[in-house]
């Protein structure tokens, strides 16, 4: 009783057989219309066939059996199977003989796709929901990260400007250079110094505008130069060069 | 009935397909005949429940769609602003001098923090949690966590204010401002930036000053904007343009987006850096040097700039007092004004290098051809007098401009002719503006030629009856010292977009003013104001000389307007100089412009020491090497 119901369910049904079924429908029309009274029997006989199956099944049987004949026919284009592996080809056999024939396995193996399917989109859900806190948490560290570098990027770059490294400069008791002497080099090599080299003046509340004016004076006042420490190493380097 | 016809023809229907229906059919018939009644009756409900279902899906799907997924969208997406960050301005050696950085400000809506404190002392009376204790205790808790920013008792004030809205305090680092968040809910974060500059009054006459804005009612469109120098006149190019993003985010926690939900609706496009043709450490320098000598010469105020006397770009341009961006009290109308390019004033003698240009090129005279020069000179109803007292001396034309001699000048400027004059002077670039690229540049003033009365060319030539700014002065030097091609100043490099992409400035359109001969020889010719010789052949400023290199320059003393008589002062002068470092290869052009120093000091008397130390500065810095040897010693007045 199963075989039928199972049959008239298939989709892939080749054209012909619901030309059939069409021509059947119109049979019966006039039977539904006439009266609910009619048993199902007298529906049923056109499609049973002698062997008490429906044209349905038959065809199914017929299927299985091209299908099987099929396979026997590919057979000899296989190497020569070895006597002992004879069983072992069978089982294959059997397997392609029985793969589509049931019904139940294969609505298993839907159900079992589907719940793979449902499994990893959850798991890709899950993924990617966990992806985003992680993403929230790396935004975070990130703005966190980048304030640290701009903080560091503000306080190389005050460090950096003449306005900080001018009284920085001050405070290790420098000052500045003045006008210095230069040795030149002729085309013989001799040399010859131009200009006269003086020992930077700390700027007393003013500037260097006092050297120039008064080349002369650093000989009276070189002790106080020499106090300073550290900047005056220039000093006696450059008259070696005379 | 309709229904029930329907529902038996459907009944038909499956009896035809199925063989089993069809027999449960008619066994069903046979067997019990109120079940088929309860089937209708089922089938009625499920039309009935179908009908209605679809009802409502139109009307939720059609209907209510728009408004519906409003809704939703308001309730799950945020949109973001997307901040552009502002360009920074940079020095010629990528040494920035501006830049933003990403700042919080903290507010307090009080009327809901009035309601919502108030409501839960009322619920909980006895947890001793009101207005007064939180809000006592978020202002101790902000204040030691921001101590440079505010105090515990300015918040305390602000929070008690009666008003429904304050900020808190402003310019907060994003991560304290989410501390502070964190422990006290009710405050609110705005998304700010702040504009740092790193070196304080460092270049900050040209740089300018920009802050946070906030007239836009659009919040979005808040932003920093140019207030002042270059902020203010490239502000387009500084801001960028601010974009939009919608996310998707969590119930509640702005912070967790949805993956994939960005949805950006404008890209945010930072703003463009701007590279100046400044060099801080110069720029610095200059001033330094120039705010002391201003100090030591007691003038009211200073201006200098030193000038690329190839290029015309400017390696710095100072002002002897500037604001400090960083300071607010500092922020007064006259320490914002960039006099170096607003201000003009009556140069001197420093402007009878167009007459020294003239006589030359018209062969007028030769650097050391003589003429009789008397003590003073009648120009029309007015009589002009050299600065020291002689009679009447046989001066070389080097002479008349090394000694500064206004007769001198005077009597070439009447061989050359006031259009010829008149001319030159335009081509010199005075009374125009130079476009150097810095907002508020006056052109200077130059009375039109067919306003000229009979003593106006006895003024001119000597640099009185008209004004121009420091770099108009140092423009018509770099002149001389680029062979006279004349190209105007300029002071931003270039600008660098963000994605990379430098785009120079366009170059200004040089101007030939003279022949390369006579640029040369006038240059030459200049050497001699520095000459250091026996009494009758000293220049006027032998201490603006510079061991090892030749310097061509010009002092001047230009007579300024009294504003209380209205007419030339006596003791008020304007002390300027001009000068060409080397003046054998011209590097750079330094002009000096000195307002009101007491002119009986030494310092005071002439700029000629501030250019010592500013191109003793400049041949160190620049590795300039020295001239070929000493100027040749020239005759100025032949006995």
């Amino acid at each position: 009783m199963t075989a039928p119901t199972k049959s008239r369910r298939r989709s892939g049904a080749p054209a012909t057989r619901r030309r059939a079924q069409a021509g059947t429908t119109v049979e019966q029309e006039p039977q539904t219309a006439t009266g609910r009274t009619t048993t199902a029997q007298p529906e049923t006989t056109p499609r049973r066939s002698s062997r008490g199956r429906t044209t349905a099944a038959e065809r199914a049987y017929a299927r299985r059996a091209q299908r099987a004949d099929l396979l026997q026919q590919r057979e000899p284009k296989r190497p020569e199977p070895k006597l002992e592996r004879t069983e072992v080809a069978v089982k294959p056999k059997r397997l392609l003989l029985r793969w589509p024939r049931s019904r139940a396995s294969f609505v298993l193996i839907m159900m079992g796709l589907l719940a793979v399917g449902v499994a990893s989109t959850l798991w890709l859900t899950t993924q990617a929901i966990a992806d985003s806190y992680r993403l929230e948490q790396l935004r975070t560290t990130n703005a966190g990260l980048a304030e640290t570098k701009d903080r560091l990027e503000r306080d190389v770059a005050k460090a950096q400007s003449p306005a900080s490294l001018a009284p920085a400069a001050k405070q290790l008791g420098m000052v500045p250079g003045g006008d210095p002497a230069r040795i030149v080099v002729g085309p013989d090599g001799k040399t010859t110094v131009v200009g006269e080299p003086t020992k930077a003046q700390p700027a007393a509340g003013s500037t260097a505008e006092t050297p120039p004016q008064q080349p002369g004076a650093p000989a009276g006042q070189p002790a106080s130069g020499q106090q300073e420490g550290g900047i005056e190493g220039d000093l006696p380097a450059t008259p070696a060069g005379q | 009935m309709v229904a029930s016809g329907a529902s038996r023809a459907r009944a038909a229907g499956s009896a035809r397909r199925t063989y089993a229906a069809g027999t449960r059919r008619a066994v069903a018939k046979r067997g019990n005949g109120g079940q088929r009644s309860r089937f209708s009756a089922v089938r009625i409900l499920l039309v009935a429940l179908m009908v209605v279902a679809g009802v409502k899906l139109v009307q939720v799907q059609w209907f209510e769609a728009p408004t519906l997924s409003a809704a939703a969208e308001r309730q799950r997406s945020l949109t973001i602003d997307i901040p552009a960050q502002r360009g920074s301005i940079v020095d010629r050696n990528g040494n920035k001098l501006a830049f933003s950085v990403e700042t919080r400000a903290l507010s307090v809506n009080l009327r809901v923090l009035h309601k919502t404190m108030d409501d839960y002392a009322k619920k909980n009376p006895t947890k001793g949690r009101n207005f007064e204790t939180e809000v006592t205790a978020a202002a101790k808790y902000i204040a030691s966590k921001v101590p440079n920013l505010t105090t515990e008792q300015e918040l305390l004030t602000k929070l008690h204010k009666p008003q429904s809205f304050t900020y808190l305090v402003d310019n907060v680092e994003p991560s304290v401002a989410n501390d502070i968040v964190k422990q006290f809910a009710w405050i609110g974060v705005e998304n700010r930036a702040m504009r740092e500059y790193p070196g304080d009054t460092l270049a900050s006459n040209i740089v300018g000053l920009a802050n946070w804005r906030m007239d836009d009612p659009d919040v979005s469109k808040h932003n920093l904007h140019g207030v002042v120098g270059l902020e203010q006149s490239r502000d387009n190019d500084l801001a960028g343009t601010p974009g939009r993003e919608i996310v998707s985010t969590q119930n509640g926690n702005d912070n967790l987006y949805l993956p994939g939900s960005e949805h950006v609706l404008q890209a945010a496009i930072p703003g463009s850096d701007l590279e100046l043709t400044i060099d801080s450490d110069l720029q610095y320098e200059l001033q330094r040097q120039l705010s002391d000598y201003v100090a030591q010469s007691h003038a009211k105020g200073g201006q200098a700039v030193i000038m690329d006397s190839k290029t015309g770009e400017i390696y710095a341009l100072a002002d002897d007092k500037t604001f400090n961006p960083n300071d607010q009290s500092t922020f007064q109308d006259e320490l914002l004004n960039d006099r170096a390019v607003t201000t003009p004033y009556e140069p001197g003698s420093v402007n009878k290098i167009v007459t020294a240009t003239a006589a030359i090129d018209e062969g007028i005279a030769t650097p050391l051809s003589t003429i009789p020069v008397p003590g003073e000179i009648k120009i029309a109803d007015r009589t002009v007098h050299d600065a020291w007292v002689h009679g009447t001396q046989n001066f070389t034309t080097t002479g008349i401009f090394a000694k500064s001699s206004n007769v001198g000048t005077l009597e070439l400027a009447q061989k050359i002719g006031p259009d010829r004059y008149s001319d030159l002077l335009k081509k010199f670039g005075i009374g125009q503006r130079t476009g150097l690229g810095l907002p508020g540049e006056s052109p200077g003033y130059v009375p039109p030629r067919s306003q000229w009365s009979a003593s106006t060319f006895g003024n001119l030539p000597i640099g009185q009856g008209l004004s121009m700014t420091v770099v108009q002065m140092a423009g018509m030097y770099q002149t001389i010292a680029n062979n006279g091609l004349r190209v105007p100043p300029r002071i931003v490099k270039a600008k660098k977009n963000p994605d990379g992409t430098v785009v120079p400035e366009p170059a200004p359109k040089p101007v030939q003013v003279v022949s390369p001969q006579t640029a040369t020889t006038v240059r030459d010719m200049l050497r001699a104001v520095v000459q250091n010789a026996k009494s009758p052949n000293a220049g006027t400023a032998p201490s603006a000389a510079l061991e090892g290199y030749q310097i061509s320059g010009k002092t001047g003393t230009g007579q300024q307007v009294d504003p209380r008589t209205k007419a030339y002062s006596q003791s008020l002068a304007n002390i300027t100089f001009a000068g060409i470092l080397p003046a054998d290869h011209p590097r750079f052009v330094v002009g000096i412009r000195l307002d009101a120093p007491d002119t009986t000091l030494p310092a005071g008397h002439s700029a000629g020491p501030l250019f010592h130390s500013i191109a003793s500065y400049l041949t160190q810095r620049y590795q300039i090497p020295l001239s070929d040897g000493p100027a040749p010693e020239v005759p100025l007045i032949i006995p």
